[in-house]
């Protein structure tokens, strides 16, 4: 099995047999990272599609001090937001009616299954889904949210709060319908 | 939870995405092969640049010639007398008052009272770490019939600058070449001379103009240019890097059912001989190892057919009925596959050799280095005992594009058919120690080739 140096160097001489093996490896991750930033699979996968072609395009660039995970992880979330921008869904989002629901315990986070959070995620406006990803997730500060999204700081902030009381009740519909269901299947 | 969250895949289907992308992959593959070539050519061509141009500077430069040095040695205890020229800055003058001392050790002359000597006039006299030099263009010199021998052979050698101020009226003089002197030389002559002995000389220097040292010495070398072509036996080694059983599969294929052939060579080469026998060699060189790929097998394997008679069955009626399903069949197949595989390459040789004149007849010896700076392959090689792989489509994911160096090592008989030109034959063994193949593919092919060279050899 080759090894990630290996890998990298087989890919940025255009290897085709490596290429499959980077996207075998890695793109299961990077789908995680696309459909944290859009609401549906389809979408995802084109994100997906194009931050692997933007990283064989662009591996030779590539700097091996930092992680090579990382790196991908960058272009694709760059691939995902310009998709939203392109969408221009990311300024409408901002005056989406918000309920002034409290929001939950983050430990309650730990608690869910991966797949469970993100399909949570997912349901989020994209606005508040994209810097809640970027905060929470990635760890940008609002500053830099600022900067990649084309807002100012204080609406980073409000997007953030608001983004994690849609969170929490988004989960507490999802505990209600769980318990629903888990009754149902008892009776 | 934002580690867990970074790191949990989605689940997808790999073979849907890849073929979404593999055409955008090839392009971007394809845009990469194409640099690859831009990038050899240029540095192909600044190497026969840079070539060139040290070809012509050796052919087309100043013309530096070799000081002939005297070789009368002279007592040491007479150099004190030498007078030194003071520089300044970069430019060497010759000062009024030391003038008459250079002329007093020849024989205590009179000296006239102008300072120095014209650039023009003098060009030939310089300081070499306070003593004087004297270059080129003979003037005039002593008598034979000076009285001391070593003033005799000294004096014939002793470049007098052509200074219209000198008064050589009293010297009866010939007309003498010589190419240069040493300053040692100058010095020792100067101090071994009895003042009684010698001519009396006059002369007088004018004007204060900066003198130029001379070239520094230079052994300079003749130029060759030699068209070579050759063939050589093969000799491959091929094994696995590492324990894999695959690796040992392949390469055990590989040795069953590939042959080397031979090697073919073509060199053109410029050298640099030195008067002290030794040379140098650098060029361009093409070498194609060839290989047989032969495969006369038979493989008998297993197959499974999903749509098969299972048997036959006949019914109390007579009927014979079909029992249709999955049938295990044996196959028997007999491969005859002939290919013939070559790695071609592109180096940049240096040699280093001596060499021995016997008149018409010269033999060498030279060590040496190959550069590679292209490997290109074409055929095919078998990858299992049933499927082949295509070097022209997959070669670059198996070999390297270049085998980084070889060794050489030669020995050469030349005779001379024309003035300029000779015939060289070049026994010689190479070998690289490099591995051909990538080291991801867990496999090691090298070389060492014996054969040999017939070249023309041009003197320029």
């Amino acid at each position: 099995m080759l090894t990630e140096i290996q890998l990298i160097k087989n890919c940025q001489q255009g290897i085709k047999s490596s290429q499959y093996e980077l996207v075998r490896r890695y793109a299961g991750k990077l789908l995680s990272v696309a459909r944290r930033y859009v609401s549906d699979q389809t979408t995802a996968k084109d994100i997906l599609q194009e931050s692997l072609i933007r990283i064989f395009a662009n591996i030779d660039n590539y700097q091996s001090t930092g992680s090579f995970e990382g790196w991908m992880r960058t272009i694709t979330v760059r691939c995902a937001l310009a998709y939203l921008r392109k969408a221009h869904r990311a300024h409408e989002v901002a005056m989406n009616p918000v309920s002034s629901d409290p929001g939950i315990d983050p430990s309650v986070y730990n608690t869910m299954g991966m797949e469970e959070l993100i399909g949570l995620i997912q349901q989020l406006p994209d606005g508040f889904r994209s810097v809640f990803n970027l905060r929470e997730i990635e760890g940008h500060s609002h500053a830099e949210i600022a900067e990649i999204l084309g807002i100012t700081e204080s609406t980073s902030r409000s997007q953030l709060t608001r983004a994690k009381k849609i969170l929490g009740k988004l989960w507490l519909e999802q505990q209600s319908i769980n318990t629903v269901t888990s009754q149902k299947a008892r009776s | 939870m934002n580690k867990e969250i970074k790191n949990h895949p989605s689940a997808l289907d790999i073979d849907e995405i890849w073929a979404a992308i593999e055409p955008q992959v090839d392009e971007l593959n394809a845009q990469r092969k194409k640099r690859k070539p831009v990038f050899i050519y240029c540095l192909s061509g600044l190497v026969l640049l840079v070539g060139l141009g040290l070809t012509g500077l050796f052919l087309f430069g100043e013309n530096l010639q070799p000081p002939e040095i005297l070789n009368e040695v002279l007592p040491e205890s007479t150099t004190q007398n030498v007078v030194p020229i003071i520089t300044t800055e970069n430019n060497l003058l010759v000062k009024k008052e030391e003038v008459p001392s250079f002329s007093a050790d020849l024989k205590t002359a009179p000296v006239a009272t102008t300072t120095s000597v014209p650039k023009a006039e003098i060009e030939e006299i310089t300081v070499l770490k306070s003593t004087l030099v004297a270059k080129d263009i003979i003037k005039k010199t002593a008598p034979s019939s000076a009285n001391s021998t070593q003033l005799k052979s000294a004096i014939n050698k002793v470049v007098i600058p052509n200074n219209p101020g000198i008064n050589n009226s009293t010297i009866p003089v010939k007309e003498e070449k010589i190419a240069s002197v040493s300053p040692l030389t100058i010095s020792k002559i100067g101090l071994t001379v009895p003042a009684s002995d010698l001519p009396e000389l006059n002369f007088s220097i004018k004007n204060n103009k900066p003198l130029v040292p001379p070239p520094l010495y230079i052994e300079r070398p003749t130029f060759s240019i030699e068209f070579q072509t050759g063939i050589s036996a093969v000799n491959r080694t091929l094994n696995p890097t590492g324990n894999s059983p695959n690796n040992l599969e392949t390469a055990s294929l590989r040795s069953t059912f590939e042959e080397p052939l031979e090697a073919l060579h073509a060199n053109i080469l410029v050298n640099a001989h030195f008067p002290s026998g030794f040379f140098v060699s650098s060029g361009v060189g093409f070498t194609q190892i060839s290989e047989l790929y032969n495969n006369n097998s038979t493989v008998i394997d297993s197959i499974i057919d999903p749509m098969g008679i299972q048997k036959l069955i006949i019914n109390i009626t007579g009927d014979t009925v079909p029992v249709i399903g999955p049938v295990v069949s044996t196959r028997t197949t007999t491969f005859i596959k002939k290919y013939y595989n070559s790695y071609r390459m592109i180096d940049i040789p240096l040699f280093v050799g001596y060499q021995y004149d016997f008149g018409d007849w010269k033999t060498d010896f030279s060590l040496g280095v190959l550069s590679n700076i292209l490997l290109a392959t074409e055929g095919r090689i078998p990858d299992t005992p049933t499927t082949d792989l295509d070097l022209n489509t997959n070669g670059d994911e198996i070999y390297r594009s270049r085998v980084d160096y070889s060794l050489q090592f030669g020995i050469g008989v030349s005779k001379s058919l024309t003035d300029r030109l000779s015939l060289r034959v070049n026994p010689m063994f190479r070998y690289y120690s490099r591995n051909f193949i990538k080291e991801s593919v867990g496999l090691e092919q090298q070389y060492l080739l014996f054969g040999g060279t017939v070249g023309l050899r041009m003197d320029l």
